[in-house]
């Protein structure tokens, strides 16, 4: 009996240790990363059917032309440009795009494919292209020019010089004449007005110049270029102030009119609505047929209402018809095939829809536009004969819309695709059902003590049944499927809140990229364009205050502090400040009523000052609590010719501002400006060891300072690289880089990590990118060391510096490096390369002291390899492996619960999280660690105790009778 | 008379060659500095900074009695703070530093130190300043001790580190791969041809004199 009981317990308590064992598991892998290919939010959507597949092209903000599949929002090709792209064109399974700024890039890519037929590019900023109606030849006009550009040749087949006296917008094409419309400025004798030339389209030579619709631009919504097939090309406007609607033929000069009417469609408008009314070209593909549309739009009852017009030729008679209208502004209408037209406009639920035409349909789409702002713009598609609308929100949201459904056939979220700050929110595991028995038996909450022993029982009972109702399995195998705001117990799945400059502020899971909530942050229609996202309050312990971000950005003459519940999303308060901040930054102080994080803003001016968030008293009575002055610096943004430090003031802290003082000025020396400036982010600084052993155990001490920082100037001769502390305006170390340069072609990047400063730039001759790195060291000779125990910035400490230079395995677009909890664990450097990967190199490849030979024992005992310049570019150590992350401007890695593993993002336009272990796992289970044999061998040898006890039991008691 | 005279003007010329050779040796000032502190809300001159084109500087302290007066400065006295202004005697350049005046606050002796920071050609772009320490803002001293002794710390700007590349690897242009090295040739293979000249001259040549004494002896 007494060895049955033994045995029970032993298995009882075998039992227990296996609920806490957690592990790696090997259907994890592939599954710590996810990748999310993005496009940007859209200037332009064409639909268009290319090898019978329904595609929907787009160029975007962030200098992307792309194709998306219409049925379900696939990307089915895109490609990143360097520049951004002023015209999108598609015709016949080609497509058309003109980019830059500088010099005009006229690229023809395959429709079907995404593949680059052809490209040529002309000097001269891209103003607008054509093609050439039956010819794969491209008209365009660059600066002050018009070329006609073909394949068979990177030369133009004719270039004309037009005069300078019209800024040429448009360009219209109709048989062997070219119009190029400009819009040509007032002048003390004629007013503004439109200047028309027309080419001969094969030879270039001009035919006739004129001025025509006086006092309209081309963007200013009264004029509209229309083209059909067999009968010509007209310009339609109204002059401001004017009632009437003047029709122009282009190239017919006498009469300059064929029509001038007040009424020019089938619409009753009083006087006051025909001023206030605009139209807009609405054709995809206009020239194409012998009709051609417009949309008139204008306000009548307070109601915005469009009308879709078509113009077509009835023998001699140029005749205007209504075919539709719609209670929208005429930007949110759209044309699809034949005499389909779509419109879509904001409503109290969402948006609305309707197709009028050849097909009439109408639908809603339910959404919070608190969460994803108004409808801006609108396409139609058909996939398999059945019509889809995409409309596009504010913030950046597609969404492709059928009839009979209020949800969407697909969406895609592009505000990550803007995103300019991430926080990452450390998330809580789902409470246990002991964890909630615990909470609720708690005596501050139930101080009944037999209330709290049926509540224990009634927890226990529920948690028997739910093992029951899973089959008995053992416990941890069984798990329930976790959301985006669910955590787990190593820390790896957290909250990343990403701001946009499309006003968006986007929780996703870290983990795998789940969607939790999004908002669309407005100053009345205006979007706020988001550069910051702080976890002001973060929720570590269960049953805690729920956490909270807080997104700051810019509105027009404003700043704006928006404060979230981090899990739900919930907007807990909305600060519209009246000044433009210059700086934000967190504060080391915590407001005591809401126990959020203190923010800093800073507002500049002749005597810059600290607008505390949130704008309490106790917040104000926090930061002057603290027990260190507390300093910030401004002018250290690009083309800045000296940095000031300032000094947080508290002499009057019950002002909503408090003033601060210079403190130093670190002014550049003469002929250099900034280029870019670093400083230490997200606890890059922390370490954990305070030197570097050496081989023969020697220590040779860092250079420890949070406030280091670093400066970047160009000037004639190269860079010049200075590392100064930000608290005193001391220069730490001071070095100039002959032959390189930063443009916006080769960035200059820069990371600081413990006491090493890293940065990449363009170096001339040789020519290529080159990795520099600063080590800082108290001293150049070991064991050697500040002894103070107090050290202040305001103390001269001049540190010992070593440094060395590396060719960059590419051209970087983001640097940082990894950062874990103790940071114990080695530091990798990421690379987030303009070829789309995500490179993390360790930071002994980095180290200055590497030798010159090949190293001694010392060395080797010390982890010093030889030096070698070329930094590899080694697949193993590609985090993004087979993605191709477009875009990197940002590199962040947080902590997670295990020493050995942080999680790393990179985001730009695309968005990639992964999770790294620089030293590999050393605190985790191995994949092939075997749980069946731990457990068989503890109960083998439980077993062998069990069996051995009453043998060791008589031996004993026969060698006591002995 | 005419050697002693000789002798007597080669060593004038000797001495004045030395005398030239050594004022060459002199380093040349490449800027001088007027150094002013402030002192009860006006900044007086308390000493003169010069920096040599030999990488060297020097600090000189003048006397107290009437000093210079610093008039024509944009820097302002704080009172908590003591600051240094450093003017230039070369060019218009000025250089204003400060510290805690508490860290003043010593019983013993101050130490101030400047650092001097330069371009390679010696021009001066900056200036740091510290002086005392700031363990004395914890004293309960008010009274500010004067400055007993400067140091001066001169830090070039350094050029900047360059990827020491290697020579590229040689490729056979009969197989498309990289060139082995050749074997290193032993020390016969790689100087017979000074050797065996010598060797041969040495045979030859040795033969005579054993001729000759026996030639000698018959």
């Amino acid at each position: 009996m007494h060895f049955l009981v033994q045995t029970v317990l032993a298995v009882l308590l075998l039992g227990c240790c296996l609920q806490s064992v957690y592990g790696l598991f090997p259907d994890e892998a592939g599954r710590i990363d996810w990748y999310r290919a993005q496009i940007g939010v859209p200037t332009k959507l064409i639909p268009h059917t290319a090898n019978d597949t329904s595609l929907l092209y787009a160029s975007t903000q962030r200098n992307v032309v792309a194709a998306l599949r219409a049925d379900d929002g696939q990307i089915a090709w895109r490609h990143v440009l360097d520049e951004p792209i002023r015209t999108l064109l598609v015709r016949d399974e080609r497509v058309l795009t003109q980019s830059g700024a500088n010099e005009s890039h006229v690229r023809v890519w395959d429709a079907a494919g995404g593949s680059l037929s052809w490209q040529v590019s002309v000097p001269g900023a891209g103003r607008a292209a054509a093609f050439v109606r039956g010819s794969s030849d491209v008209i365009a006009v660059a600066g002050d020019t018009l070329v006609r550009l073909t394949p068979e040749s990177s030369s133009p087949v004719w270039e004309l010089g037009l005069n300078n006296t019209a800024v040429y917008q448009r360009i219209v094409i109709h048989d062997d004449s070219v119009f190029v419309i400009g819009d040509a400025p007032a002048t003390r004798k004629r007013k503004r007005r439109l200047h028309v030339v027309q080419v001969e389209a094969s030879t270039g030579v001009v035919q006739l110049q004129y001025d025509t619709a006086e006092e309209v631009a081309l963007r200013g919504g009264s004029v509209v270029a229309l083209e059909t097939r067999d009968y010509g090309a007209y310009l339609v406007w109204r002059e401001p102030k004017n009632i009437l609607w003047y029709v122009h033929r282009l190239g017919m000069t006498s009469p300059m009119w064929e029509i001038y009417h007040a009424k020019l469609v089938e619409v009753e408008l009083m006087p006051p609505e025909m001023l206030s009314s605009t139209i807009s070209e609405v054709d995809i593909d206009p020239g194409l047929k012998n009709t051609a549309r417009f949309t008139l739009t204008y306000e009548k009852d307070s109601k915005t209402k469009t009308v879709v017009v078509e113009m077509f030729r009835d023998g001699d008679r140029l005749e205007m018809r209504k075919i539709a209208s719609f209670l929208a502004p005429g930007r949110l209408v759209a044309a699809g095939p034949e005499h389909t037209v779509v419109a879509a406009r904001s409503a109290e639920s969402g948006a609305t829809w309707r197709i009028r035409g050849s097909e009439k349909h109408s639908g809603d789409f339910a959404y919070a536009r608190s969460n994803y702002g108004d409808v801006v713009r609108t396409a139609l598609t058909f996939v398999n004969g059945q019509p889809h609308v995409v409309v596009q929100t504010a913030s950046g949201l597609l969404a492709a819309l059928q009839p009979g459904s209020d949800a969407p056939v697909w969406s895609r979220n592009e505000a990550l695709a803007h995103a300019a700050d991430m926080a990452l929110l450390e998330l809580l595991p789902p409470a246990s059902s002991a964890e909630h028995a615990a909470q609720e038996t708690d005596p501050s909450v139930q101080p009944s003590a037999v209330a709290r022993f049926v509540l224990r029982w009634l927890a226990a009972a529920r948690a028997l049944g739910n093992w029951a109702a899973s089959g008995f399995g053992i416990a941890g195998t069984h798990r329930p499927a976790l959301g985006p705001t669910d955590g787990d117990h190593f820390g790896f799945r957290k909250l990343a809140v990403f701001g946009s400059a499309t006003g968006a502020v986007t929780a996703v899971g870290s983990q795998d990229g789940a969607h939790a909530w999004s908002h669309h942050l407005a100053v009345g229609r205006a979007p706020v364009r988001i550069e910051h996202v702080f976890v002001a309050r973060s929720g570590h312990v269960l049953g805690d205050a729920a956490p909270v971000v807080v997104a700051v950005g810019r509105g027009r003459n404003n700043t704006v502090v928006a404060a979230f519940d981090a899990l739900t999303g919930n907007v807990l308060s909305q600060d519209v400040l009246p000044f433009v901040y210059v700086r934000a930054f967190e504060l080391p102080a915590t407001d005591s009523a809401s126990g959020l994080r203190v923010l800093g803003l800073v507002v500049d001016g002749s005597e810059p000052r600290l607008a505390v968030w949130p704008a309490t008293s106790d917040a104000v009575d926090a930061v002057c609590a603290f027990g260190s002055p507390l300093f910030f610096e401004l002018g250290d943004t690009a083309g800045s010719t000296a940095v000031r430090g300032y000094r947080i003031e508290c002499s009057s802290p019950s002002e909503p501002q408090l003033p601060a003082r210079l403190e130093w000025e670190f002014a550049l020396p003469a002929g250099e400006r900034l280029v870019s400036a670093a400083r230490y982010e997200n606890g890059a600084q922390h370490t954990a060891l305070q030197g570097r052993v050496l081989g023969d155990r020697r220590v040779l001490y860092k250079y420890l300072n949070p406030h280091l920082g670093m400066l970047a100037t160009q000037h004639k001769q190269g860079i010049g690289v200075y590392v100064i502390d930000r608290v005193s305006g001391r220069l730490l170390h001071s070095a100039v880089h002959e032959y390189a340069s930063v443009s916006r072609a080769h960035p200059f990047l820069a990371t600081l990590s413990e006491n090493r400063v890293i940065y990449q730039f363009w170096q001339g001759l040789p020519e290529g990118y080159v990795t520099a790195v600063i080590e800082l060291f108290e001293s150049d000779r070991p064991d050697t060391r500040d002894e103070r125990t107090v050290v202040s910035s305001s103390d001269l400490r001049v540190p010992s510096v070593h440094s060395a230079a590396f060719v960059s395995p590419g051209a970087a677009t983001a640097l940082g490096t990894t950062r874990t909890g103790s940071s114990i664990t080695t530091r990798d450097v990421l690379f987030g390369l303009a070829s789309g990967k995500l490179l993390a190199l360790p930071d002994a490849l980095l180290d200055p002291r590497r030798p010159m030979r090949a190293p001694t024992k010392d060395e080797q005992a010390e982890g010093l390899m030889e030096y070698a310049a070329p930094l590899p570019l080694d697949p193993r150590r590609v985090l993004s492996h087979q993605h191709m992350v477009a875009g990197i401007r940002h590199v962040v890695s947080e902590p997670t619960h295990l020493e050995s593993t942080a999680v790393v993002a990179a985001f730009g336009l695309d968005v990639f999280f992964t999770r790294t272990s620089p030293s590999g796992g050393f605190d985790q289970l191995a994949p092939s660690f075997s749980k069946a044999n731990l457990v068989i061998t503890t109960l083998a040898l439980a077993a062998g105790c069990l069996l051995g006890a009453p043998m060791v039991r008589r031996k004993l008691t026969n060698r006591a009778w002995a | 008379m005419r050697l002693a005279y000789t002798v007597v003007v080669f060593l004038l010329l000797c001495i004045s060659a030395a005398v030239a050779a050594t004022d060459a040796l002199v380093p040349a000032a490449t800027e001088k500095f007027e150094v002013f502190h402030n002192e009860a809300a006006e900044f007086v001159q308390r000493g003169e900074l010069q920096v040599f084109d030999d990488g060297t500087a020097q600090y000189q302290s003048i006397g107290l009695q009437a000093p210079l007066r610093l008039s024509d400065t944009s820097a302002i006295a704080q009172d908590d703070s003591y600051t240094v202004v450093m003017r230039s005697l070369n060019s218009s350049a000025q250089f204003v530093a400060s510290v805690k005046k508490c860290r003043l606050n010593s019983d013993q002796k101050v130490e101030e130190t400047f650092v001097i920071h330069t371009f390679e050609n010696g021009n001066v772009f900056h200036i740091d300043y510290d002086a005392g320490s700031s363990a004395n803002c914890q004293n309960d001293r008010t009274e500010t001790k004067p400055v007993t002794f400067t140091r001066v710390l001169l830090k070039k700007r350094a050029l900047g580190p360059v990827p020491k590349l290697n020579a590229a690897p040689a490729i056979d242009m009969s197989t498309g791969r990289e060139q082995q090295p050749e074997p290193p040739k032993s020390f016969l293979a790689k100087y017979w041809y000074y050797i065996v000249p010598i060797v041969l001259l040495l045979m030859i040549g040795g033969e005579e004199p054993q001729q000759e004494g026996n030639t000698r002896r018959q």
